[in-house]
């Protein structure tokens, strides 16, 4: 069937111009203006913000009869929000297109509509151009006539873009699974639009004092290392440190040391005393970086980069969303007065996954074990039948360290560094693995070899990475673990809204809902139901476990690693581990979000 | 507050979108398998030996001192070596990873009754239906099978046949002529 003949209402080239409210980042979005093209017949409507606010719905059909296009939908959805407009029941997103047509490809030009423009050889505005248009939009109003028409232009100017881009991205063959990606946006928008509930009274202390903090954090923290000059890192006396304390630390190919952030990061977790000075290093960089968006509202909002990383997890700004900051700073994610927050994570996500998919019983036995690492240490006889977690720690340290090593490809010197052991020991704990789930490995080297083969690999819905030559081994072996789990974050996130939970972000293989104090329990329980039901139909019937974590106001999100950080921070500031200043507990203002677009529907 | 549509109730039918994800491709997921050893279960291994594939031989085998590999001697070259040369006959095994190699096991001799060939048969039957390491214990001068776990994973069996098998674990494994290394090595220590 011809697109034209599926969507007789017209398929609607959308796009809007808006910026914060107040001009403050982390605010919801005034809607500036909206362009509007119909693709075939070339009716387009303009209106500005005044016309927009005086309709109730869009002015262009959004049933089932028409089909609604833009780059990135998610941030025209939140428009719709803001304006009280039903979102379309039809979405196909461009630069969801752009992003599965692109993923796994050769072309480094980005993912942006200016970078698609380029990718099909259109010609576009410059980008200082269009720099220059958002600022003025940013800028807020008022604006003069030709101020308002030049906005006008602009925003017609990326709708055109649309017009030559969409006959490019609609793949007859893969409509439907690019129009079923698309759908997650309007998903997003929802969940874009509540925000990351935030302590601001702390943040604010805490940004104000910055330049005291960064010094004084280096005294406290350093005075165990001695590793800084200052507020400088001095690589020599860390080397001093390392070799005093028989830390074999990983050096680059150049033979210089390796300090990258996710080497730290992996060799904290070696070595749990390098954790303060990693927490540490981490602080301080996000110290000298822009601030954390939080509206006035108190809600942290950031764009969620849907699809942005080849198996298509999300991947927003880690220094701009709360949950990517370092450990510590987690703790500013507090509910507000008379609300509660729940974040809920699948058990054991990757290695269900992996059990189901490539049908491996012995996996999956020991995905129903309590504890499945101990489960496969007792499956590879390193530890005795009726071993636990209290009676055989150690072994179950290493066997942790296989599971979770292999999922990601990890070779036996790999292993064997995480495990700070000669390499005999992680070969020894590779084929201690190999032996106990051998399907296991058969299916992930037909991964390898099926995606080398066909030139690309799929999730279960069909997300697409593309293969060629440099696409290494462990990325392809990983992608369907890695994929459908994204997937199944999707779907169970699109059935938490439908059936009234209030999402207000997602974090890798687990998502942060909000509910009144006495209703969380029970959002929690309809949560914890959809993250079965969106298991169960990636990984044909079989269903994975999830946790959940509820914080009730006034406490606050607590990550026991990161206690003693936290704690530090509260005393240079002057306040107890609570957050508060010592003294009499203050009476809190209550900044509320409009979490209502949350939960506008009936529990199904 | 807004009407909203349903996100996942629409006209999606998951099931028209899925992929398969058994990854099996036809000429891509079947391995190939490159090479095969003729040589003892290695001790530390569950194994299990190809119930329905009769033994392949026998065959001429010589073996170097120090070399854990034998070597094939056809009948013509085999007649220079005498008693050097043992009939073996091949076994098709698999190891728990699913490797496979071939176990040589001597042809009994009714008139001169060996304890381990006759036990090393004993043990490949009853590593036909389940898995087991297969042990020599010196003190007896026999083997001796060690049963693996019920809930260890039925093998794989190469798809190749027995010749394609047979091809692979002889190559460079016989002793083609009088000027072959293995043969003149052993002329010398007759």
């Amino acid at each position: 069937m011809k697109l034209c003949e599926r969507f007789p209402e017209g398929i609607w080239l959308i796009d809007f111009e808006f910026h914060p409210v107040g001009g403050h980042e982390g605010n919801l979005p005034v809607p500036v203006c909206m362009v509007a093209r119909e693709y075939q017949s070339g009716q387009t409507l303009r209106l500005w913000q005044d016309e927009l606010q005086r309709l109730s719905h869009a002015p262009f059909p959004t049933g089932n009869g028409a089909l609604f296009v833009a780059f990135y939908a998610s941030a025209e959805f939140g428009c719709f929000i803001q304006l009280g407009w039903p979102l379309p029941a039809n979405v196909f997103d461009l630069h969801v297109a752009f992003s599965w047509i692109t993923n796994g490809s050769k072309w480094s030009g980005g993912r942006s509509l200016l970078a698609a423009l380029q990718f099909y050889g259109f010609h576009s505005i410059g980008v200082v151009e269009k720099e220059a248009m958002r600022d003025l939009v940013m800028r807020g109003g008022p604006w003069n006539a030709d101020e308002m028409h030049d906005i006008l232009d602009y925003c017609e100017s990326d709708v055109l873009a649309l017009s030559k881009l969409f006959p490019k991205m609609v793949h007859k063959q893969e409509f439907d699974r690019l129009m079923f990606y698309s759908s997650y946006h309007r998903a997003a928008a929802y969940i874009e639009a509540v925000g990351v509930p935030i302590d601001v009274d702390v943040l604010t202390d805490l940004q104000s004092n910055r330049d005291s903090i960064q010094q004084r954090l280096i005294e406290v923290v350093d005075k165990d290392f001695g590793v800084y000059e200052g507020t400088v890192f001095k690589i020599e006396r860390f080397k001093a440190l390392c070799l005093a304390h028989g830390v074999v630390w990983p050096t680059l190919p150049s033979g210089e040391w390796d300090l990258k952030k996710e080497t730290f990061k992996r060799m904290a977790a070696i070595y749990p005393r390098l954790e303060a000075l990693h927490q540490l290093r981490k602080t301080l960089a996000l110290l000298r970086s822009p601030e954390l968006p939080v509206g006035t509202d108190g809600r942290n909002r950031v764009l969620s980069s849907l699809y942005r990383t080849k198996t298509s997890r999300n991947a927003p700004s880690s220094n701009r969303f709360v949950f990517g900051l370092p450990g510590w700073m987690r703790f500013l994610i507090k509910p507000p007065v008379g609300r509660a927050l729940a974040i809920i994570d699948w058990s054991q996500q990757e290695f269900g996954i992996a059990a189901v998919l490539s049908k491996d019983q012995a996996m999956q036995s020991a995905y129903l074990a309590d504890d499945p690492y101990m489960a496969f240490a007792i499956l590879s006889r390193l530890a005795p039948h009726g071993a636990t977690k209290s009676t055989h720690p150690e072994v179950r340290k290493l066997a942790k360290a296989c599971v979770l090593g292999v999922q990601y490809g990890l070779s036996a010197q790999g292993l064997a560094f995480n495990i700070q052991a000669p390499k005999v020991y992680g070969q020894q704990l590779l084929e201690a693995h190999q032996r106990a789930f051998p399907n296991f490995w058969a299916w992930t080297n037909n991964v390898h070899n099926t995606g080398r083969y066909k030139g690309e690999i799929r999730s279960t819905f069909g997300w697409r990475m593309q293969i060629h030559p440099e696409i290494g081994e462990r990325t392809i072996k990983n992608f369907p673990v890695q994929t459908n789990g994204a997937e199944m974050l999707r779907l169970a996130v699109m059935r938490m809204l439908d059936h009234g939970v209030c999402v207000i972000a997602t974090i890798h293989d687990a998502v942060a809902i909000e509910a009144d104090m006495g209703e969380i329990e029970e959002a929690v329980v309809r949560a914890q139901a959809a993250m079965r039901w969106a298991s169960a139909e990636i990984l044909n019937g079989f269903e994975l476990r999830s946790e959940a974590e509820i914080v009730r106001y006034p406490d606050r999100f607590i990550d026991d690693d990161h206690v003693g950080m936290w704690t530090t921070v509260m005393q240079l500031l002057g306040r107890d581990p609570s957050g508060y200043r010592a003294g009499p507990t203050p009476v809190e203002p209550v900044p509320q979000a409009d979490t209502s677009v949350c939960v506008s529907r009936t529990p199904g | 507050m807004n009407q909203r549509n349903s996100l996942l109730d629409n006209s999606f039918d998951l099931d028209d979108l899925r992929c398969d994800q058994s990854f099996n491709a036809t000429g891509a997921g079947s391995r190939q398998i490159l090479t095969m050893g003729i040589h003892k279960a290695p001790k530390e291994a569950f194994v299990r030996v190809k119930p329905e594939a009769s033994p392949l031989g026998p065959f001429g085998f010589v073996q170097l001192p120090g070399d854990r590999e034998a070597w094939v001697i056809p009948n013509a070259l085999a007649t220079h070596l005498p008693g050097l040369v043992k009939p073996k006959t091949l076994h098709l095994a698999v190891t728990q990873t699913n490797a496979p190699f071939f176990i040589p096991v001597g042809v009994p001799d009714p008139s001169r009754p060996n304890r381990w060939i006759e036990s090393l048969l004993d043990a490949i039957r009853k590593v036909h239906g389940a898995w087991g390491r297969i042990v020599a214990i010196q003190e007896r001068q026999a083997y001796e099978v060690f049963p693996g776990d019920p809930a260890i994973p039925e093998p794989v069996w190469p798809t190749e046949s027995n010749d394609e098998l047979l091809k692979l674990a002889l190559k460079d494994r016989v002793v083609t002529d009088q000027g072959h290394p293995v043969f003149q090595k052993l002329l010398r220590g007759i």
